[in-house]
């Protein structure tokens, strides 16, 4: 190799990588960092334009603030639990490999292909008083013909936020499944059999071989998912408007949609988003810290 | 210390893939028995009805004379080296030999001491720190087998554990594992298709084709006595020659052998019957002396230095063989030069089903 070529050689190394990047970084660039950066600035100035965390004070002193908060925690913490547990037990299910397996895995995928305004009409119709799952209930025995029950009341937000879980459960399970159901196919079941061989039942098996292996998987899949869970709003609002439960993200759509008209409207809805990102990004990093992602102790899969 | 007993043992895998067709099989105690056959004849499936890994089609497995077809792998003091290891690379070392340990609630001290003992035993006792992929393929398997002689099992169940590591780490291992069986005295049924392997390694061995058990014998015995052409092919490298002869009637030293450039006398009172006929003469390369004055002319074609011995492949009319031969003899390649089979030392099968005549 000649020095010239050699010396086109090195340049290409240096700048070679960054050409690579580039289009990532551009369209990084104009289509996230930009409007983040933007609703940012919002959020951080007043109408006349000085900085000013006035809009922090008004967020925070919004009256339906608090409430949105406590209501998006426990639809966070109960849903992605529940949503977890049931993932993990039907993925171990399917991985078994029984007959109809593949039914059941193809069943159990079908809440997938449906979007959430499409399931927030289904249920909505399901729910009301005349809907679907009173006559349901109904036709096979459960109620007594006549006997209704109010779904929708919209009275007790617990009932409220039960039937929310419910609803993104039903929907999300399947793809957390999935992603479990992958980690587990890529287990070489030698590992398992070696547990049973040594003295452990399924149990002892489950908590000190497949899930330790699954670590990798597992985190990403709650990660995922709690940052969905923390940006639910569209189900509920098909469900129960913007006023009756009230969540996180269902304020920014609500400043911007249903009273955009308000001298401060944007700013509110802007720092509303900003106020969510902070707060995802702080689950997110103590969830990683929690589960142990950033001090390797040797993750299974990544060995 | 523990028997093991197969009768009639069956696995028909999804009602068509008949693995095993019912085999009966007596471990005996503090025996080393060794499953050998090629790929796909039902080794790893045997072995691990014996585990309860897999689920018994029909017949039954007995540990000391106690049926264990319904306990599940824990209940059935066994223990198991993986082919590919399998161990847990979450762990440590330290915590894979302990794992089964502390599943029996073992004592901390005694788990330590015991973890200790074995990991000697083993010559790992400088990794017990390190995560499995911290460590050489060779290192890994010595953990397998730490862990496997930690908890005193009943017997011991290997599949090709040796399979992955190169060939001189391959013979040390060997010659470690027969080491610690002699210290241990455990029960051990060892898969392989590897012969050489075999060999060395078992007190006895279970020859198997097709699900089906063919010859079960020493070392010694299924080389020296392969009951039928598929044992003698299966064992020894390079394995047993076959040549195509005709009997001719009956002389006073013997029967006369007639084939392509061949023509000697046989005293064998197994070819009795076979006037004749065709039959298949089997001879080790190692039963084959040269000699100026022997009945058989042969041409050498090809030379294989051994170091201690050539392997020398000779034509004989249209049929090839091969011969182990002392280096000082001088062969030259394309020439001819005479030879004779070791009386005694060769047997005769049957072309049709392989069965060896004189059984
Ligand atoms: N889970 C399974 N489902 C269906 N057929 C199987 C299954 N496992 C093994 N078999 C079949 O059973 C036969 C015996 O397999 P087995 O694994 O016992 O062979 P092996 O003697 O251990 O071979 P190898 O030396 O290659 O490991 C093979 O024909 C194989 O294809
Ligand atoms: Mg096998």
């Amino acid at each position: 190799m000649s020095k010239e070529q050699s010396i086109k050689r090195r340049n290409w190394n240096q700048i070679g990588p960054y050409l690579l990047v580039a289009p990532a970084l551009i369209y990084y660039t104009l289509f996230w960092i930009r409007p983040v950066f933007k609703a940012f600035m919002i959020s951080i100035t007043d109408a006349s334009g000085h900085l000013s965390l006035e809009n922090f004070r008004l967020v925070f002193q919004d009256p339906t603030f608090i409430p949105a908060a406590q209501n998006t925690a426990i639809i966070v913490i109960f849903s992605v639990t529940l949503e977890f547990v049931a993932a993990m037990a039907l993925a171990l299910l399917i991985n078994r490999k029984f007959k109809g397996s593949g039914i059941l895995l193809f069943i159990a995928m079908i809440p997938m292909a449906l979007a959430p305004v499409a399931l927030g009409a289904m249920w909505k119709t399901g729910f009301t008083t005349h809907g679907w799952v009173n006559s349901f209930l109904t036709y096979i025995g459960v109620l007594d013909i006549g006997e209704k029950i109010i779904f929708l009341s919209g009275e007790s937000n617990t009932k409220n936020l039960i039937l929310i879980i419910l609803i993104d459960a039903w929907q999300v399970i399947p793809s957390m499944m999935i992603i479990l159901l992958a980690g587990l196919q890529g287990l070489p079941k030698e590992m398992m059999e070696a547990s049973y061989v040594f003295g452990a039942n399924r149990w002892t098996t489950l908590r000190k071989i497949t899930m330790p292996m699954l670590r990798a998987t597992i985190q990403t899949a709650v990660i995922l998912r709690l940052i969905s869970a923390l940006q639910i709003w569209l189900t509920i609002v098909m469900l129960f408007g913007f006023g009756r439960v009230p969540v996180l993200l269902s304020r920014v759509i609500y400043y911007n949609e249903e009273v955009p008209n308000l001298a401060n409207s944007f700013r509110m809805s802007s720092t509303y988003s900003v106020v969510i990102a902070v707060i995802i990004t702080i689950v997110a990093i103590l969830y990683l810290r929690v589960s142990g992602a950033f001090g390797r102790k040797n993750g299974g899969e990544s060995a | 210390m523990a028997t093991v007993e197969l009768k009639r043992l069956k696995k028909v895998y999804d009602r068509k893939v008949e693995a095993v067709k019912g085999i009966d099989l007596m471990v005996r105690d503090g025996e080393f028995l060794v499953l050998l056959g090629p790929s796909g004849c039902g080794k790893t499936t045997t072995m691990r009805m014996i585990a309860g890994l897999e689920e018994i089609t029909e017949g039954e497995v007995l540990i000391d004379g106690i049926s264990v077809g319904e306990l599940p792998p824990r209940k059935r003091n066994v223990s198991m080296i993986f082919q590919n290891y399998a161990v847990w690379p979450h762990m440590t070392v330290f915590e894979n030999i302990a794992y089964a340990l502390k599943i029996k609630k073992m004592d901390k001290r005694e788990v330590e001491e015991r973890v200790k003992e074995v990991a000697n035993l083993s010559g790992i006792e400088s990794l017990l720190d390190r995560y499995p992929d911290q460590l050489s393929g060779g290192q890994q398997q010595r953990v397998a087998v730490a862990r496997a002689i930690a908890v005193r099992p009943k017997v011991f169940l290997m599949d090709e554990p040796l399979s992955n590591l190169d060939a001189k780490l391959r013979v040390q291992m060997r010659t470690d594992l027969k080491e610690i069986h002699r210290s241990t005295g455990a029960t051990t049924v060892f898969v392989t298709h590897d012969q050489s392997e075999a060999m060395s390694l078992a007190d006895r061995i279970v020859i198997m084709k097709d699900g089906a058990i063919i010859q079960t014998g020493t070392p010694d015995e299924v080389y020296h006595n392969s009951v039928n052409r598929f044992v003698a092919d299966f064992i020894g490298t390079p394995p047993t020659n076959f040549l195509s002869v005709s009997v001719g009637e009956k002389e006073e030293e013997g029967y006369r052998l007639k084939g392509d450039h061949l023509d000697f006398v046989a005293n064998h009172s197994s070819l009795a019957g076979f006037e004749g006929k065709e039959v298949l003469l089997g001879v080790r390369p190692e039963d084959i002396d040269i000699l100026e004055e022997a009945p058989i002319e042969a041409v050498c074609r090809l030379i294989e230095p051994q170091g201690s011995h050539n392997i020398v492949s000779a034509q004989i009319g249209e049929q090839r063989m091969k011969l182990s031969v002392n280096p000082d003899i001088d062969l030259k390649i394309d020439q001819p030069f005479r030879l004779v089979f070791k009386p005694g030392q060769y047997h005769f099968f049957d072309p049709e089903t392989g069965e060896r005549l004189d059984k």
